[in-house]
């Protein structure tokens, strides 16, 4: 007998609990699953987003049709493009640098690791960004799911 | 898992639209011989590139199978786009 299921009866026997909120306790205690069957794997990977999303919303008027966006991207593309690039050639490596640099971003591929992936999903989790403009009338979302 | 279907909705003018609806999963089995053709030219490839084949075999296969549950919807008021992969 579990540790609470006795405490639970031993609550009865005292008379602090009815028999109906006896009940009501092991009932709730068989729902739960034993914390010692969920592995912290599972649980880091039931938490762990899967899709990348971008929603934009804007306010309906009568003169004014709304444009909307909905993109759902899954961050396993993610995981499998950092896979991708940590295949291509030295050479390839600094040409892409090279042209992310003019564009403004100044991001070393070389410095993106395979093995830092989970990493970098599991720290989207918290990502959320909310943008309204416009006065209110556009609302763009940026979040994880 | 790898995607199963493709769907792409244009419309581009009240009386313009395209729609595609493509099985994928019937799709893998025909294109399955001409990966059997590639597999060596892009093993000889990877030889004079000095790129392990089997990591960039496995890469590319995730790479297919992680598209699968991508999204992407644009409405406009002069037409919409739709893109859904499953």
């Amino acid at each position: 007998m579990s540790e609470n299921r006795r405490k639970i009866l031993d609550m009865l026997v005292d008379r602090k609990i009815t028999t109906d909120d006896a009940e009501r306790l092991l009932a709730a205690l068989d729902k739960e699953p034993p914390a010692a069957s969920r592995s912290p794997d599972d649980e880091n990977r039931s938490s762990q987003p899967k899709y990348l999303r971008v929603v934009v919303d804007e306010l309906e008027d009568a003169t004014h049709k709304p444009t909307k966006v909905n993109v759902r991207l899954p961050l396993q593309l993610l995981r499998a493009g950092i896979k991708l690039q940590s295949l291509l050639p030295p050479e390839a490596r600094g040409d892409v640098n090279l042209a992310l640099r003019e564009s403004g971003f100044s991001i070393d591929l070389s410095q993106i690791k395979a093995e830092n992936v989970d990493e970098l999903i599991a720290a989207f989790s918290d990502l959320a960004v909310d943008v309204d403009a416009e006065g209110g009338r556009s609302k763009v979302k940026v979040f994880c799911e | 898992m790898i995607p199963r279907r493709l769907v792409i909705k244009i419309v581009s003018a009240p009386h313009r639209r395209f729609h595609l609806y493509l099985p994928l999963w019937l799709l893998w089995p025909v294109l399955l011989p001409l990966a059997v053709v590639l597999v060596p030219l892009v093993g000889l490839w990877c030889i004079a590139r000095r790129v392990n084949p089997w990591r960039v075999s496995c890469a590319i296969l995730q790479l297919v199978g992680s598209i699968s549950g991508t999204h992407v919807e644009i409405e406009h008021p002069h037409g919409s786009f739709l893109m859904s992969i499953v």
